[in-house]
């Protein structure tokens, strides 16, 4: 299949090497780090990072997000590994993209639904 | 021998009877063949047929024949085949001559010495015009017809009676914007290089005009640059018309011509005639004069969308707004944007709560139309090809299959919301704010109003075709977002129905 080409909305050349965010690739991280966390808890952690989202506040969109996942002894090593790939300041737009992936990605991971992703 | 080849060869070019390309000379074509068709009863095939057969018999013959005989009937002036003349094969001067007997036997005034041409209707802007002029005795009216039919040589008068008959019809370039070559070519030479019967046609072109209509008494011409489908055009066209009351042709005219052009276009199946139309209004009174030329071209890449029946069908609809109507496939082949209507009617449909009434497919085909052409255009210029590429009917082809299964697939995941929510009130609230974020173009603010309630929904937010359909649709689709946005809009409103 054809990656689409807006996948990679935002781009950033580091030395000669472009810098893409892969946002499909950060859903599935966002969704596998996630899955063993209780309902209630995401339920709170989206809604603060919903807040942050809507002024626009990256510091504190990232500040909830990394302390959310800093937690060495759980499974967050994936969505680390993409983070430190992909992180930079990011122009509004972007952002809005990147963080309402991670947000959407937490949400597919409800216990409560009663169907789950294969 | 050469000269001889050449003159066969201006000959068959003639005896063709096609458009010139010149929309002045082309109307004057339509008219000799609306002239023919009056009075002898000849359709396009038949005139074509003994154009080609029997051109000079045509030309020095019944045309002259039904140019008077039309002036002296214009109630009823079908000539019953037992009172026409026969043509022997001979000389064209000798064919002329058999005809002008015909005339002057049936049509002329004893006590005036004239055939007694009447200059009103469709003659109305010869009134100065050689053998119209009162004064104008029968020999001399012989002699300019002969002028005419380019029996006689032409003399330079004529060409200045002509000039100032119908120059004022003839708009300035700006008016026809992808015909700049209409300027100014009234000269005896361009006028017969353009056709060697342009004269003939000059006196014609009343005749293709679809005649007084509304309350401004205008006559409508519809042209594109081929005759069959011009022909076509206007016959369908003065049918429709007629049927309109007086004040609504102002309004409708464009209206029922596009319904004309794109039945006659998929009946035909002339997508590549599409983008040159034009429809010629003029006024006959004391200043005769050309009331507007609007250019009514539909883009190719519009045109072959709309040749799908179903897509046709889906966006042929007149949506009501809260003070206005509008046709979207009018707007559709303007070229026009539909998601602002759509986002007007939708909040129109919200206000009046008449969810019932929701256009429901013609939404979803118009946005999805919409946002397969703006991501279809994204796409030529990241891979920056023209749009006119060698693949362009390919390109088109791919297109229209796309739209269709992106309607397949957003018409059951968009629907998905439908089971969205408990109380109808919540619903429209929540539908009222998505739709106001909608109309800010405010990506931001719809996710986070819609993502807000979602988080209380869990069941909806792991479904993964749902979830799967909002990221790849809305979160990381820059370009089209909008219009998959407002067809969930829609879709939240059609589940308040349900309830």
């Amino acid at each position: 299949m054809e990656e689409k080409q807006s996948a990679y909305y935002w781009q950033k050349v580091v030395g000669n090497t472009p810098l893409n965010i892969d946002l499909k690739k950060l859903k599935e991280a966002s969704k596998e780090s996630f899955r063993n966390e209780s309902d209630n808890y995401k339920q709170k952690l989206v809604y603060n990072m919903l807040e942050a989202i809507k002024n626009n506040d990256q510091s504190r969109f990232f500040n909830i997000l990394l302390r959310a996942i800093n937690k060495p002894k759980e499974n967050f090593k994936q969505l680390w590994e993409t983070l430190e790939q992909n992180y930079d300041v990011m122009p509004n737009e972007a952002f809005i993209n990147f963080a309402y992936t991670i947000v959407l990605g937490i949400m597919a991971t409800y216990a409560g639904g009663e169907k789950s992703e294969q | 021998m050469e000269k001889g080849a050449q003159q066969t060869n201006k000959l068959q070019e003639v005896s063709a009877l096609q458009f010139t390309g010149s929309w002045f000379i082309d109307a004057g074509i339509l008219g000799f063949i609306n002239l023919l068709k009056k009075v002898y009863g000849w359709d396009l095939d038949q005139v074509r047929k003994n154009f080609k057969e029997q051109f000079e018999i045509v030309l020095y013959g019944y045309f002259p024949i039904a140019y008077v005989h039309y002036n002296k009937n214009q109630q009823n002036p079908f000539l019953k085949e037992e009172e026409r003349p026969t043509f022997n094969f001979s000389t064209n001067e000798e064919i002329f001559e058999d005809a002008w007997r015909f005339i002057e036997r049936r049509y002329k005034d004893k006590n005036k010495n004239r055939i007694d041409l009447i200059p009103s209707r469709n003659f109305l802007m010869f009134k100065n015009f050689l053998f119209f002029q009162p004064g104008c005795k029968v020999e001399k009216q012989k002699d300019y017809f002969m002028q005419i039919l380019s029996l006689k040589n032409v003399k330079e008068d004529i060409l200045r009676h002509i000039d100032k008959t119908v120059n004022k019809f003839l708009p300035s370039a700006e008016k026809f914007v992808n015909l700049s070559y209409v300027e100014s070519f009234i000269t005896q030479k361009t006028l017969l290089d353009f056709h060697p019967y342009s004269l003939v046609f000059l006196l014609c072109f009343p005749f293709a005009f679809i005649r007084g209509l509304g309350k401004e008494n205008e006559n409508y011409f519809f042209y594109s640059p081929n005759l069959e489908f011009t022909y076509r055009i206007n016959e369908k066209l003065a049918i429709f018309l007629e049927r309109l009351k007086e004040n609504e042709v102002g309004e409708q005219i464009l209206r029922i011509t596009w319904k004309t052009v794109i039945d006659s276009a998929i009946e035909t199946q002339s997508l590549w005639s599409l983008e040159n139309m034009y429809i010629i209004k003029h006024k006959v009174g004391n200043q005769q004069k050309i009331v507007s030329a609007d250019y009514i071209g539909i883009p190719k890449l519009q045109a072959s969308i709309i040749i799908d029946e179903t897509i046709r069908e889906n966006i042929n609809i007149t949506i009501k707004l809260e003070n206005k109507k509008v046709w979207l496939l009018e707007e559709f082949i303007k070229g026009l944007p539909l998601y602002p209507i759509i986002v007007n009617y939708v909040t129109a449909v919200l206000n009046s709560k008449d969810y019932k009434k929701l256009a429901r497919r013609s939404v979803l085909y118009s946005l999805i139309v919409e946002a397969k052409i703006l991501e279809f255009r994204a796409q030529k210029e990241k891979l920056n090809k023209s749009l006119f590429s060698e693949n362009y009917f390919d390109n088109y082809r791919s297109l229209l299959k796309e739209i269709k299964e992106e309607i397949r697939f957003t018409s059951y995941k968009a629907s998905l919301i439908q089971n969205f929510l408990d109380h109808d009130e919540h619903k429209e609230r929540l539908a009222r704010e998505l739709l106001n974020s909608l109309k800010g173009e405010d990506k931001n603010m719809f996710l986070n109003i819609l993502l807000k309630d979602l988080n209380e929904e869990k069941q909806l937010c792991t479904n993964s075709n749902f979830n799967n359909w909002i990221f790849e649709k809305i979160i990381i689709n820059n370009i089209s977002w909008k219009n998959y946005a407002l067809i969930l809009v829609m879709n939240l409103l059609l589940g308040r129905r349900r309830s």
